[in-house]
């Protein structure tokens, strides 16, 4: 596997060294959608690094609410690592839209960010980067139109993904942006109705990126956009 | 357990429940129907509009019509 093909951005961001160190302990994987990733409280057995596709972060009341809180493709690692090490995360994890990646066991990770002190503050610079995309879909559910949260989400997804389809039901959109189905139907036809994208039963397309970005404006911007590669010197 | 499907109707133009949702009865149905209500007509109002003469239809999946609730139903006027 070579390191040159990586598209994973923390991976690909490695030196050759700790590239090395990593590589025997990859795994590639294919993630198709639904794919279960980690579970809620549950321990973690491996961590992914996706290539294509996005998984979702999902919080979880007692009541049983539940809502997506942050989204990982290849601009990272999933579950988050390299904090406390923790076992387990009070999160559900899936793979939301298909793809493949690599990973790699959790103890083996465990041992290499204890030698590794490059790998462990990739990981962490991402942690911080998650971190900031959590707070930021906060404010947009707080203070954004249903109309412009689906653009933010469609255009983050678009980010992580090859090609411009994306296969989701509006059931599932609905409990990723914490509304009832209605409300996602009604704002795919508002999205539809400006010519941003096309929605067919169970997928969305994109139709004018540029447009689309407009039409979130505020909910879209540095916080929220997937930088093409990840470089090691500048923030995220 | 089955599967209900609310449709929008508007004056204009309807908007066509295509996934359904899987329930265990009509009383079930009616709560969803309700909620369903009030957080269109809240996400109406945050714009300005008031969309309450506007209609849930609850059929099921051969189209059968099962119940009408109108937007009014769903909220109690409170001075």
């Amino acid at each position: 596997m070579l390191q040159s093909a990586i598209r994973n951005h923390l991976l690909s961001a490695l030196s050759a060294d700790a590239w090395n160190a990593i590589r025997p302990r990859l795994e590639p994987i294919d993630l198709p959608r639904n794919f279960h990733i980690a579970g809620f409280e549950a321990p973690i057995a491996h961590h992914y690094f996706p290539e294509d596709g996005v998984a979702s972060m999902v919080a979880v009341s007692a009541a049983g609410e539940r809502t997506e809180i942050g989204l990982v493709g290849r601009d990272g690692v999933t579950p988050l690592v390299a904090i406390l090490d923790a076992e387990r995360q009070p999160f559900e994890f899936m793979m939301q839209v298909s793809g493949k990646g690599h990973r790699i066991k959790r103890e083996a990770l465990q041992e290499l960010l204890a030698e590794n002190v490059e790998v462990r503050r990739i990981l962490e610079r991402f942690a911080l980067s998650l971190f900031t995309q959590t707070a930021y879909t906060a404010l947009s559910n707080a203070v954004q139109h249903i109309d412009a949260r689906l653009a933010r989400w469609i255009l983050m997804i678009d980010d992580r993904v090859d090609g411009h389809r994306i296969d989701v039901t509006h059931e599932f959109l609905a409990v990723m942006l914490a509304v009832r189905r209605p409300g996602v139907t009604n704002a795919l036809h508002v999205l539809e109705g400006q010519h941003l994208i096309y929605s067919d039963r169970g997928a969305i397309r994109i139709r004018d990126r540029g447009a689309l970005e407009a039409f979130a404006g505020a909910a879209y911007g540095a916080r929220e956009r997937v930088q093409s590669t990840m470089t090691i010197e500048g923030g995220s | 357990m089955a599967r209900y499907f609310f449709n929008v109707i508007a004056a204009a133009d309807s908007i066509v429940d295509l996934e359904g949702s899987e329930l265990p009865n009509m009383q079930s149905a009616r709560t969803e129907g309700i909620a369903q209500i009030r957080e269109l007509m809240a996400d109406a109002i945050r714009n300005g509009f008031d969309i309450s003469s506007r209609r849930i239809e609850i059929r099921d999946g051969s189209g059968t019509l099962l119940a009408t609730i109108p937007f009014t139903d769903a909220i109690r006027k409170k001075g």
